[in-house]
C-alpha cells in the first residue's frame, strides 16, 4: 500500500464528484483502476482499499440538498444549543454558531450591535466555545441566491453544516453558561489579536494578524481584492509557506540557543504545532500544513520510509474524516490541489539549480493546478499572476513573514525595537504595495472565460498531466503540442458564445429596481436596459452591492467583459445606480439615454474619460445595435418628472415583440397608444415595478400582451406591485413573471422560438 | 514490495510521468539498480563489447578463425560484468535464489524492445539449455528464465550433451571444444538465442551453427551480460 495512498484519496474525490455531478465518474475511475491492474501496475490491495473508501465517503459526505430539507419548526422562540467554533466579534456585529440539541443541526446566531456599540463586556465574555446557550429569536432560513451565479448565502452556510439562522434582538436574548477547554485557545487567539492591535501601528497590525494569527479582517478590502485579482490570496491565508517558515524559525532559535537538543526541539515542535494551528485560526490550509509537518517529523523519528504523496493523501483523508463539510471549503480544495501538483513536480523542480526558475516553476504549477476551480468560482484568471507571484512570494517569505513573527515576539516586551521594526516595515511594505498597484493599473488584463463544466475540467487535467509529463521528460515537441491543446481548450471555452445561436433576455432580480440584460445570438452584442442599485441608508448613495454580487458574477460567468450599450431609462438610482460601477470596471462602449435625462457634468466627463460614448435619443429615433432594432416610443417632450421622462423602447426578439417602459405613468401610456395606434406587444415590462400609477387597463387592452415582467423587491416598503395592477393582469389572462417570487427570469431563444425560465422554482 | 537484493521497502514516488499509467512495481530499489552497470556508449555492433571501432578485435578474430562464415549474426547485451553483477549472478545461479532473476525482468525486456525493433513477428526465442546433470543441481535454467521475460514465443528445441562447466575452462579450451548441442526439431524462422552471459561467444556460436545447419535463416543472440 505504501506509495499508493493517493488512490484512496482520489477515490474520495471521485465520491464527491459522483455525488455532485455525475455517476459516470465512478465508472471512469473503476475502469482506470482495472486497467492499471490488468497492466500489472496496481495490486489488488490498493484497489480494494480505494473502493472501500469510495463507498464509505459516498455515504459520509453530506449533500447540500439533504440538508435543505430542514425547515424552521414553526414559531419556536427559544433555542438551546452549544457554541461551536469561534465567536466572531466585529464593530458591527457578533456572530457565532450553535449546535442545536433537538434538531441535530447547526444554527448561525447573529446579533447586530447597531448604534449601541458599547457592548457590555460582561455578557460578551460569556459567549465562549462550548458554552450552553438559550437564545430567543425566530429561526429563519438564510437568504438564498435569486440570480444565476449570485453568491448563495444559504448554500454557503449549508456547506458548513449550518441550515438555519437566528437574529437576536438584544444581548439579553442570549443566555450562556460554561465553556469548553477548547475555548481557551480562542481566548488566547483573541487576546493575541488585541495585544497586536494595541501595541503595533494599525497598518502593521492588520498584516501581522493576517499573516501570523490568520485574521485578515483588518486588512482593507482594496488590498484583499488586489491580492485576489492577482492570484496572491494564498499569501494572506496561512498555509504551508507560513507554517514552514514558522517552524524553521522556531527550530533554528531552539537549536542555536543551545537550550534544546535536536531530539527535544523536534518533540516540542510536534507538540506545539497543533496549538499553533488553533491559534492561527484553524483554517483548513493551516491544518493541512501543520499535520503534514508533524507526520514528517514523526515518521523520520521512527525511521519509517514514506512517500510524500502518501503523507498528503493521508492528511487529506484524515481531515475529511474529522469534518465532512470541509470538502466544500475553497481554501481546503485549493490547498490540497496545489500541494499535490507541487509534489508531483518534485522531479521537474530538481532539474535546475536556479532558485529564480524554481520559484517560477512553483508559481506556474500552482496556477495551472487550480485553474478549473478558479474558473468555476471566479470565471476569470490572470496569466500574468504567475510572474507577479515570482516577485511577491519571495518578498513575503524572506522578508514580511519572518519580520511579522519577530515583531510579535518583540512587541510583548520592548516598545522601542517594536517601533523601529514597525516603521521600517511600513516604509518598505508601502513601497512594495504601490508597485503592485502600479502593475495592476498598467497590466491588469484578466482573461474572462466564464464557467467551466466538470467535463471540460477533467479534460483540462488530462491534458495537464500529459503536458507536465512531457515537460518533465524534456520532450519539448510533445510538451509544446499539449501546451497548445490546453490553450486551445481555454480559447474554445471563451469563444463558445460567439458560435451559439442562442440569445436571451434576462430580468435580473436586483431587489426593488430594474436591470435587464439582452444577449444577442452569436454574442453579437450585450445590451443592458437599466442597471439599478440599492441605496445606502447613511448617505442615500448607490452601493456597489448589486454590481458586485449580481451583475458582475452574472456577466463574468457568461464570459462577458464588454457591454455594447446600456440604455438608461431615467435618473433614479434603482434604475441606473450600478451603471457607474460597470463603466469603472468593465468595457462599456455606449450609454444611451433620453434627451431630457439630467446627467451631471462630472459624471459625463468621467464616463467619456473611460471611453464610453454618450448618446441622447427621443421619440421617433431608431437605434440599431448589430442589426437589432430598438424604436424609441417616448419621451416626446420634457414632462418635468423623471419617471414620466423614462425611455420607452420597443424591440422584436426571439419571435416576440417587447416593450420596456421604465417608470412611465398612465399619462404617458395614453400618449403612446395615441401615437402608435397599431402597437401590439407580446412581452410587457410592467412600468414602475407594478405601481398603481401605471399599467392602465386601457393600455393593456390596446397592446394586448401575453407576458408581463415585474421587477420588484421582496416585501418592499412601497407596496409594489399593487393589487389593482395584478388583478388587471390576471383578468386579461396575462402570464406574470415577477422577480420577488421567481428570482431572475430569463427568456432564452433560438431564432424565433423561446421559453421563459425562472431561477426560483 | 521489497528490493530483491537489499530487502529495503520500495516505495514508488509519484511524478507527472507515472501518475496516470503508473510504473510497473520495481523489483530492485533505486540504490541497487544504480549499481548495475548498463552498457552505454560506443560498442561493437557484432558482440556488444565496448569498443571505439565498429568491430572489435574479438569479432575480427572470429572472422579470421571462421573464414567469414560466422553462424551468429550478432549479439546484444544489456549489462557489463562488474563485481556487483558477479555477486548477483552467483547468488542467482549457483546459490539458487530463483526470485532474484526478476530483478532483470523490466530492463531485459525494455532493452530488447528498444534494440530489436525490426525483428519479424514470427521470430522465436531459444534459451541455451543446461545439461540434464546441471539442471538437476540447479533446478532452473537461468537462460530459460530470461527468455520468458521476452515478448516472444520461446521454444526449447536444443539439448546439451556435455556436462562440463564452461566457466571453469580457459579461453583456449573453450574455443576448441566440440559442439555440445544437438537439435530435436528444425526451425525456419529467425531465432534469438538467449543466455545470461556472452564471454567468448563459443557456446552461442555452437548453438547458432547447429540451427543454421538445420535450416534456420537468421540467428541473433541476446544476453544479459557482456563478459
Amino acid at each position: 500500500m505504501k506509495g499508493y495512498w493517493h488512490f484512496p484519496a482520489i477515490a474520495v474525490v471521485m465520491s464527491i464528484v459522483t455525488i455532485i455531478f455525475s455517476k459516470w465518474f465512478i465508472a471512469g475511475f473503476l475502469i482506470w483502476l482495472l486497467f492499471l491492474h490488468y497492466k500489472q501496475r496496481l495490486g489488488r490491495i490498493p484497489i480494494l482499499v480505494s473502493l472501500a473508501f469510495f463507498l464509505f465517503f459516498y455515504f459520509y459526505i453530506p449533500t447540500i440538498e439533504s440538508l435543505e430539507k430542514i425547515m424552521p419548526s414553526g414559531n419556536e422562540t427559544s433555542t438551546i444549543g452549544k457554541i461551536s467554533g469561534n465567536v466572531i466579534n466585529t464593530p458591527k456585529r457578533v456572530e457565532f454558531v450553535i449546535q442545536e440539541h433537538s434538531l441535530k443541526n447547526k444554527i448561525l446566531v447573529i446579533y447586530f450591535k447597531g448604534k449601541k456599540k458599547q457592548l457590555s463586556n460582561q455578557q460578551l465574555k460569556k459567549l465562549k466555545h462550548g458554552a450552553l446557550c438559550k437564545i430567543n429569536g425566530e429561526l429563519e432560513l438564510p437568504d438564498r441566491s435569486t440570480n444565476p451565479r449570485q453568491f448563495n448565502y444559504r448554500n454557503y452556510l449549508l456547506s458548513q453544516g449550518i441550515s438555519l439562522q437566528l437574529t437576536a434582538n438584544s444581548l439579553n436574548d442570549m443566555v450562556c453558561e460554561g465553556s469548553s477547554t477548547f475555548s481557551k485557545f480562542y481566548t488566547i487567539r483573541n487576546n493575541l489579536i488585541d495585544h497586536v492591535t494595541e501595541n503595533v501601528s494599525p497598518t502593521t497590525a492588520a498584516w501581522l494578524n493576517a499573516l501570523v494569527l490568520g485574521d485578515d479582517s483588518a486588512l482593507d478590502d482594496s488590498t484583499t481584492e488586489l491580492f485576489q485579482r492577482w492570484g496572491l490570496s494564498h499569501i494572506l491565508a496561512i498555509s504551508g509557506l507560513h507554517v514552514g517558515l514558522f517552524i524553521s524559525l522556531l527550530y533554528f532559535i531552539m537549536i542555536r540557543s543551545t537550550l534544546f537538543t535536536v531530539e527535544r526541539a523536534q518533540w516540542l515542535i510536534i507538540i506545539f504545532l497543533p496549538f499553533y494551528a488553533l491559534i492561527a485560526g484553524g483554517e483548513p490550509s493551516v491544518w493541512r500544513a501543520s499535520t503534514m509537518v508533524v507526520l514528517f517529523i514523526v515518521l523520520n523519528k521512527f525511521n519509517i520510509k514514506f512517500s510524500v504523496t502518501d503523507v498528503l493523501s493521508i492528511v487529506f483523508l484524515l481531515l475529511i474524516l474529522l469534518d465532512n463539510y470541509i470538502i466544500y471549503n475553497i481554501g481546503f480544495q485549493f490547498s490540497f490541489l496545489v500541494t499535490f501538483g507541487l509534489l508531483l513536480s518534485k522531479q521537474w523542480f530538481s532539474q535546475i539549480n536556479s532558485s529564480f526558475f524554481t520559484v517560477l516553476k512553483i508559481s506556474f504549477v500552482a496556477q495551472m493546478m487550480i485553474l478549473p476551480l478558479q474558473l468555476s468560482y471566479f470565471y476569470t484568471f490572470q496569466p500574468l499572476s504567475i510572474l507577479l507571484n515570482v516577485l511577491i512570494v519571495p518578498y513575503f517569505s524572506l522578508f514580511v513573514i519572518p519580520l511579522m513573527f519577530m515583531l510579535l515576539f518583540f512587541s510583548s516586551f520592548t516598545g522601542y525595537i517594536t517601533q523601529v521594526i514597525d516603521s521600517f516595515f511600513i516604509h518598505v511594505h508601502n513601497m512594495v504595495l504601490s508597485v503592485i498597484q502600479y502593475i495592476d493599473s498598467i497590466a491588469y488584463f484578466p482573461w474572462i472565460i466564464g464557467t467551466i463544466s466538470i467535463f471540460s475540467g477533467m479534460l483540462y487535467y488530462a491534458l495537464l498531466v500529459l503536458f507536465m509529463n512531457y515537460t518533465q521528460t524534456k520532450s519539448a515537441k510533445q510538451a509544446f503540442r499539449y501546451g497548445c491543446c490546453i490553450s486551445l481548450l481555454l480559447i474554445v471555452l471563451s469563444i463558445r458564445p460567439y458560435f451559439s445561436p442562442i440569445g436571451s433576455v434576462t430580468m435580473l432580480d436586483i431587489g426593488q429596481g430594474d436591470s435587464f440584460v439582452i444577449e444577442l445570438p452569436y454574442r453579437k452584442a450585450v445590451i443592458f436596459i437599466d442597471a439599478g442599485a440599492t441605496f445606502s441608508y447613511e448617505d442615500n448613495k448607490a452601493t456597489d452591492k448589486n454590481y458586485n454580487q449580481i451583475i458582475k458574477p452574472y456577466l463574468y460567468s457568461r464570459g462577458i467583459s464588454k457591454i455594447d450599450t446600456i440604455f438608461l431609462s431615467h435618473e433614479d438610482v434603482d434604475h441606473i445606480g450600478s451603471v457607474k460601477f460597470m463603466i469603472d470596471n468593465m468595457d462599456v462602449e455606449n450609454v444611451t439615454m433620453s434627451k431630457y435625462f439630467q446627467l451631471d457634468e462630472t459624471t459625463e466627463a468621467r464616463w467619456r474619460d473611460r471611453g464610453t460614448e454618450i448618446k441622447r435619443i427621443q421619440k421617433g429615433d431608431d437605434i440599431t445595435i448589430e442589426n437589432q432594432l430598438f424604436s424609441v416610443l417616448s419621451p416626446r417632450s420634457n414632462k418635468g418628472l423623471t419617471n414620466d421622462n423614462s425611455l420607452v423602447l420597443f424591440t422584436e426578439l426571439g419571435g416576440y415583440k417587447w416593450l420596456f417602459t421604465g417608470d412611465v405613468g398612465k399619462e404617458i401610456e395614453k400618449e403612446i397608444i395615441t401615437n402608435y395606434p397599431n402597437l401590439s406587444v407580446d412581452v410587457l415590462k410592467v412600468s414602475h415595478h407594478g405601481s398603481n400609477t401605471s399599467t392602465d387597463k386601457s393600455f393593456l387592452e390596446h397592446i394586448n400582451p401575453k407576458y408581463a415582467l415585474i421587477s420588484v423587491g421582496k416585501k418592499n416598503s412601497y407596496g409594489h406591485p399593487s393589487k389593482e395592477v395584478l388583478s388587471v393582469l390576471e383578468n386579461k389572462n396575462i402570464m406574470v413573471y415577477r422577480t420577488d417570487y421567481n428570482g431572475a427570469v430569463r427568456y432564452q431563444f433560438n431564432k424565433e422560438q423561446g421559453t421563459f425560465l425562472k431561477y426560483l422554482p | 514490495m521489497h528490493c530483491l537484493w537489499c530487502d529495503q521497502v520500495i516505495i514508488p514516488e509519484m511524478s507527472w510521468s507515472n501518475i496516470f499509467f503508473l510504473d510497473k512495481p520495481k523489483n530492485l530499489c533505486d540504490v541497487c539498480e544504480s549499481k548495475l552497470e548498463k552498457l552505454t556508449g560506443k560498442r561493437c555492433k557484432r558482440c556488444s563489447r565496448l569498443s571505439d571501432t565498429a568491430e572489435c578485435n574479438d569479432c575480427m578474430w572470429w572472422d579470421k578463425h571462421l573464414k567469414g562464415q560466422d553462424s551468429l549474426n550478432s549479439n546484444y547485451s544489456v549489462f557489463a560484468y562488474n563485481s556487483y553483477m558477479q555477486e548477483i549472478i552467483a547468488k542467482w545461479k549457483y546459490r539458487g535464489d530463483y526470485q532474484l532473476g526478476d530483478s532483470f525482468q523490466q530492463l531485459f525486456r525494455n532493452v530488447f524492445l528498444q534494440h530489436f525493433t525490426s525483428l519479424p513477428k514470427e521470430a522465436v526465442a531459444i534459451p541455451i539449455p543446461l545439461s540434464v546433470e546441471r539442471m538437476k543441481d540447479r533446478k532452473f535454467n537461468q537462460a530459460r528464465v530470461l527468455a520468458d521475460f521476452l515478448p516472444l514465443k520461446s521454444i526449447e528445441i536444443i539439448t546439451r550433451t556435455d556436462s562440463e562447466k564452461q566457466s571453469k575452462k580457459t579461453r583456449q579450451e573453450r574455443l576448441s571444444t566440440k559442439n555440445p548441442f544437438s537439435i530435436t526439431e528444425t526451425v525456419n524462422k529467425p531465432v534469438i538465442l538467449v543466455d545470461d552471459i556472452y564471454t567468448t561467444g563459443t557456446t552461442l556460436r555452437h548453438a547458432a551453427t547447429l540451427l543454421k545447419e538445420n535450416g534456420c535463416p537468421l540467428v541473433y543472440a541476446y544476453t544479459l551480460i557482456r563478459g
